[in-house]
């Protein structure tokens, strides 16, 4: 039990994350975003507008300065995660720790799973879209000979569900007769008109 | 500035003349003109104005003046009239504006010191250069801008004013880092009417008064040296007696007339100072005798945070801090007096009607005031956490007597 003493951060040009459609205006919102959505911070999220924002807005010029030369020297990878959940000291160790092990966990995934629990996220942020966008990704890859069949079906399932959330309904029905094909049921009129009856337009994790 | 009900006096730092004027304004009959001190009662008595007296209880008890018809609220007159005080020094100096101005007060009360600060705008100076004091404080730093040897050991001070007689004393004790200067003043029943002193029997019996009051005082303990201030003290002659009772023992005997506005001089020095190579705690009336500190963790670390200090003036010590609390559901503060650091005392409050949240996602922002020496105001406002967990308005105000 403690409290952790804020410093004086006068924001005003906040940070926008699209994705999450949020605006940030403190180093704890910042590292609370991180912490929580690992599958969005993974890739590409500290870029130049993060570093300007590190230095203009949160005066943390040295910290940008640490990223900036890291960028330079190894390229982007996780530690950069890291060093700002440091650096901002709104976690302790223990929880930077699992923070750290919850990375290393998604990065051990196969790509296609790694990619698939990526596209799963957005999913569940309401990005139809951008999910659908990385499952078709996912299928049209050089490795999709190794899938499963019941991983293409939960693939193609995902597809359509992102259809149906967007109001696409003919191409959901395809993708849910694709994705019935691949787990090896045979696809009558009566079983698409009743699944799409029962569907919510579920995905499969 | 030394601000009194009867007189007022001003001090510029390095020069020796004061301006002394008595706490009066008076009103043109035809025109809405203002004048004060002495031009104010020749003006009176000339008829051609109205003169208004005792500004400083006028305007603490919301009193009014009706002149010619206008009523005038007591904190306008008082405004008016040290508006027209500060220009005294303004014309003798039109080239240098005033860096810093300190008013020194006789008692430290609330309302007055309100009306005080809201006069800045006024006096043309912004409200961080306009501070106040006791006469207690004035006193401390009058008596630390002289020589070592003179507060090598107590100091005593009697004043004698056409309202009160006082004795004031102080203590220094010097640490390895710092100097501690303890101070009181007390109002004396002896006191007398000045116009005593202008008979041959009314100065004995006020010789007689003192030389009770010294006895009372200064027996029994060391002091390096006694002053003497106010009107009433300038003259000495009057009071033989007193002056040789206060004189013996080695002491150094000083008269300054117009110690209290110097005192308030030297405050205002300190104030422009960047750092003090040997900072002073003065704790006297005005200053805080406790200090109030939090535990928080700063960059991992668990670490004591002043919300405010011992010595700090109590009108003027005001902190604001920010913080997320990590699986804690109320607020602590410390408490510790100067008398006893070893006894600390721990003041918690819940964080009553506040949201649920996550855990680290609930800023809180801590407002510290003082309403007076011994009570501390707490304000707590739920900040929320930026757009993730808005903020909900929900506050907390407390009084915690220290």
């Amino acid at each position: 039990m403690s409290l952790i003493l804020c410093r004086q951060e006068s924001v005003q040009t906040p940070y926008y994350i699209e994705e999450l459609n949020i605006h940030i205006y403190s180093s704890q919102e910042l590292c609370y975003v991180i912490y929580n959505n690992p599958l969005l911070v993974m890739e590409d999220f500290v870029d130049e507008r993060l570093l300007t924002f590190l230095r203009s807005e949160l005066k943390m010029p040295f910290l940008a300065e640490r990223l900036s030369k890291w960028i330079a020297g190894h390229g982007l990878s996780d530690e950069l995660l890291l060093i700002i959940l440091q650096d901002c000291t709104y976690y302790n160790q223990q929880e930077l720790i699992r923070f750290k092990q919850e990375l290393a966990a998604f990065r051990k995934l196969p790509e296609e799973e790694y990619k698939k629990k990526r596209a799963d996220y957005f999913y569940g942020l309401g990005l139809y879209g951008r999910s659908r966008t990385i499952y078709e990704k996912i299928l049209d890859s050089n490795f999709r000979n190794r899938f499963t069949p019941d991983f293409k079906s939960s693939l193609w399932n995902n597809i359509a569900a992102c259809h149906a959330k967007l109001f696409c309904y003919p191409q959901a029905l395809r993708a849910y007769e694709c994705a019935w094909r691949e787990a090896g049921y045979g696809v009558s009129e009566t079983d698409v008109s009743s699944h799409k009856s029962r569907s919510r337009a579920f995905i499969k994790g | 500035m030394d601000l009194c009900d009867n007189y007022t006096q001003l001090a510029v730092l390095g020069r020796e003349e004061t301006w002394s004027l008595p706490t009066v304004i008076c009103r043109k009959k035809s025109t809405e003109e203002w004048c004060v001190g002495e031009e104010a009662y020749k003006s009176t008595l000339m008829g051609e104005g109205v003169i208004v007296d005792k500004l400083l209880s006028l305007a603490m008890k919301d009193g009014t003046s009706t002149i010619m018809g206008t009523k005038y609220e007591g904190a306008f007159l008082l405004e008016q009239f040290l508006q027209r005080a500060v220009d005294l020094v303004r014309t003798e100096y039109p080239e240098t504006p005033v860096e810093c101005l300190v008013i020194s007060l006789k008692k430290l009360d609330r309302k007055l010191m309100d009306i005080l600060t809201g006069c800045s705008t006024a006096l043309k100076l912004p409200r961080e250069r306009l501070h106040l004091a006791s006469q207690t404080e004035c006193f401390v730093f009058y008596v630390l801008n002289q020589r070592r040897d003179v507060w090598g050991g107590q100091v005593g001070m009697f004043s004698l004013s056409e309202e009160d007689l006082r004795y004031y004393e102080l203590k220094v004790i010097r640490g390895s880092k710092k100097l501690t200067v303890w101070a009181e003043g007390e109002e004396l029943e002896e006191g007398f009417n000045l116009s005593v002193l202008d008979t041959p029997s009314g100065a004995r019996m006020a010789d007689q008064i003192l030389c009770a009051c010294g006895e009372r005082f200064l027996s029994k303990k060391i002091f390096s040296s006694i002053f003497l201030t106010g009107k009433g003290f300038t003259k000495t002659d009057w009071a033989p007696d007193f002056i040789k009772q206060i004189c013996g023992g080695r002491r150094h005997v000083f008269t300054e007339s117009s110690l209290f506005a110097f005192g308030a001089a030297y405050k205002g020095e300190e104030y422009g100072r960047e750092s003090s190579p040997c900072p002073v705690t003065c704790i006297c009336e005005g200053k805080l005798r406790s200090s109030v500190t939090m535990e928080v963790m700063k960059r991992d670390v668990k670490t004591q945070i002043t919300l405010a200090a011992v010595g700090e003036s109590w009108y003027e010590a005001k902190s604001v801090l920010e913080v997320i609390p990590d699986g804690q559901e109320d607020l602590q503060f410390i408490i510790t007096s100067e008398q006893d650091p070893r006894q600390k005392r721990l003041i918690k409050i819940p964080l009553e009607g506040f949201p649920k949240r996550p855990n680290k996602t609930t800023r809180i922002r801590i407002a510290v005031g003082f309403s007076g020496e011994n009570t501390m105001v707490l304000k707590i406002v739920d900040r929320g956490f930026g757009e993730l967990f808005p903020m909900s308005g929900i506050e907390i105000r407390q009084e915690v007597r220290l």
